[in-house]
């Protein structure tokens, strides 16, 4: 049973088109993210379904009712704008509580429920206070509470923590997450940051030019991209194109340098032509020398990254740069060895092709 | 002072203000405590007489001083109604349009003050276009007295001052970003309260701006009182010329003049304050 419907949206600007026929099944208390570079259309088709955007053509559906042709303050959201648009002019209290005024709420319950929803997100001490005295944690938060105190049918969040630095907007991951099962809202989370997206989603919306690449769980779009784009934009990737060859279940990619690399995935044929991809941390490195793997593709370590929790080699393979997880097990490597890659590469389907 | 460079760029704006406004300004002050011989002569005897003469007379009092306050007030009023108007539609238009309207705007700036209010007398009078619009619908029997009195007066300040009110709060207006309505929106305001609860509350800085602006204007007003008023309707600035110049009394010119300026200082003043207590919410706007 779906909650939120997106049947057939179309959003054209003159000529261009920024949502291409999308449809979209958001279930309740799910926590779902739209996913993908600045221009691509998430934002837009968010706005469409608050209703702040007319659609060019389509239907949508809110708790099964057809709300297409509702303004935005007949329906029943909570939105959170990306630079938060706190009314300046206003105390804390006074943001949250003026959708309660709206509806002519009780005096008494106004005052509960404001506080109640300020407390859900740390807040109560500071209700006098003007935005502007606030922290951008803080005014976030703010934020959070308008839109959740009216109870909504569904809660939509526009790229909500990008405005945040990195620490802040790691532990405004964790209680955003929290208040959204806490109230078992259906979400729409929409971000350009995959971390963002994987680690908080029940499920992931991949969106390239108006149009949905991939809808699945963050462990599917992370692991089985059905193209190269959706596989590049979600992670670090190195792709690989060549001939399938081989026989039984050990199958491996001819690549065009004469080289191999062992595949796996679904539908795989011999003799057809294919691009696979492999993740950072899905590489061995092995120096030459002592290769258990001949006619693997190789490279030359250029660089180590020191990221503190993590580190990164830099390996050139041909004309090309790639990623390798560092490995406390793996051999020490230097700049300037030369390394076999040791990976099982995984196909996509269709040949990969993303455009 | 910080720095002696600042200082001597400065010099020039100093010794023009100095030269030009502020030794001319001390001079009518003393002027306003001198009094006038039989034939015009100013004598150089200090008196408050000027003063008093002006304060308890309910002729300047209430005649003059009053009603000047009272029409450039009334005139503010609808002046920052239009100009509000105004200020929005160009706000809200596309940003191409915008530039030709605010042009638009300050066309009536280009054209001399005096030809505009000549041409406002042909639009009100006996056979001008509104009277010809009134009787030609039937909304009256014959022609209606339009001209040289108090309504015409303010018809012709409102004139003057609807530019300067639109492009003050035009600004103001400008810097608020829509996606707060927006927000109001989400919480289930209509347009109207959303306009209402944040976009109306976020000008008034701008509203306190344009009618402090749009009072100076009028207060002040010369050409307009003498034009449309036929000298009919009394007015401080017109006074204060005619007591210069037909009375020949320059002291008592300069001790009107003064009580004028003190008036607009006076509402400059309270306009300080007033933008000082609704400061707090226009420093956040510029803020973000």
């Amino acid at each position: 049973m779906h909650h939120i419907g997106v049947r057939n949206i179309i959003k054209n600007w003159g000529a261009f088109s920024a949502l291409k026929d999308v449809n979209l099944d958001v279930r309740e208390g799910e926590f779902l993210s739209i996913l993908g570079p600045s221009g691509c259309g998430k934002s837009t088709l968010l706005r469409i379904i608050a209703g702040l955007e007319e659609p060019s053509g389509g239907e949508i559906f809110i708790a099964g009712q057809n709300v297409t042709l509702d303004p935005v303050w007949k329906r029943k959201i909570g939105f959170v704008f990306q630079n938060f648009a706190l009314w300046p002019h206003l105390t804390v209290f006074r943001n949250v509580s003026m959708g309660l005024e709206l509806r002519k709420t009780e005096k008494a319950e106004l005052y509960n429920r404001v506080m109640e929803a300020l407390r859900m997100v740390q807040l109560e001490a500071l209700a006098d206070r003007l935005p502007a005295q606030l922290s951008g944690g803080q005014q976030q938060r703010v934020a959070l509470a308008r839109a959740i105190v009216l109870k909504p049918a569904v809660l939509l969040l526009d790229e909500p923590l990008s405005a945040l630095d990195k620490n802040l907007r790691q532990d405004m991951q964790v209680e955003l997450k929290a208040l959204q099962q806490t109230l078992g809202l259906t979400t729409i989370f929409v971000t350009h940051d995959q971390e963002e997206a994987l680690s908080l989603s029940d499920r992931v919306v991949v969106m390239n030019k108006g149009v949905i690449e991939q809808l699945g769980t963050p462990d599917a779009i992370y692991n089985q991209p059905v193209s190269e784009y959706v596989a590049g934009f979600v992670g670090e990737a190195c792709f690989f194109e060549g001939r399938i060859e081989g026989n039984g279940q050990a199958k491996t990619l001819r690549l065009s340098d004469g080289t191999a690399v062992p595949i796996r995935g679904n539908g795989i044929q011999v003799g057809q032509s294919a691009v696979a991809f492999v993740r950072p941390e899905w590489i061995d490195l092995n120096k030459l020398d002592i290769s258990l793997s001949p006619g693997s593709p190789q490279g030359t370590i250029e660089r180590l990254m020191f990221f503190g929790q993590s580190s990164d080699y830099l390996v050139r393979l041909g004309d090309r740069q790639l990623r390798v997880k560092y490995k406390s097990d793996g051999p020490r490597l230097a700049p300037g060895d030369t390394v076999a890659l040791c990976c099982v590469a995984r196909v996509l389907p269709g040949n990969g092709a993303a455009s | 002072m910080k720095k002696p460079a600042n200082t001597i760029l400065m010099l020039p704006a100093i010794t023009i203000l100095g030269a030009f406004f502020v030794v001319p300004l001390i001079w009518v002050v003393i002027l306003s405590f001198l009094t006038s011989g039989p034939t015009g002569e100013v004598q150089n005897q200090l008196t408050v007489s000027n003063y008093a003469r002006f304060l308890t007379d309910s002729y300047y009092l209430q005649d003059l001083l009053l009603r000047t306050i009272r029409l450039a007030a009334i005139a503010t009023v609808f002046s920052v109604a239009i100009g509000y108007l105004g200020a929005f539609v160009i706000a809200r238009a596309e940003a191409a349009a915008q530039t030709w309207l605010v042009m638009l705007v300050m066309l009536p700036l280009w054209v001399n003050l005096v030809v505009r209010t000549l041409s406002l007398m042909v639009v009100l009078g006996r056979n001008g276009p509104v009277n010809q619009l009134l009787v030609g619908l039937g909304f009256a029997d014959r022609p209606l007295q339009l001209l040289y009195n108090e309504t015409a007066v303010i018809i012709g300040m409102v004139q003057v001052a609807v530019p300067f009110v639109v492009m003050s709060i035009f600004g103001v207006l400008q810097s608020i970003p829509r996606q707060l309505e927006h927000a109001a929106m989400t919480v289930g305001a209509t347009p109207l309260s959303a306009f209402r609860r944040v976009t109306f509350p976020l000008s008034l800085p701008g509203v306190l701006a344009g009618s402090v602006l749009a009072f100076g204007i009028n207060v002040e007003s010369f050409v307009v009182p003498i034009l449309l008023g036929g000298g009919r309707v009394r007015f401080m600035s017109v006074a204060a010329y005619e007591t210069a110049t037909i009375s020949n009394n320059l002291p008592f010119a300069a001790t009107i003049g003064v009580i004028l300026l003190i008036v607009t200082m006076g509402m400059l003043g309270i306009y300080q304050w007033a933008v000082r207590s609704a400061g707090r919410s226009t420093a956040v706007l510029q803020a973000s």
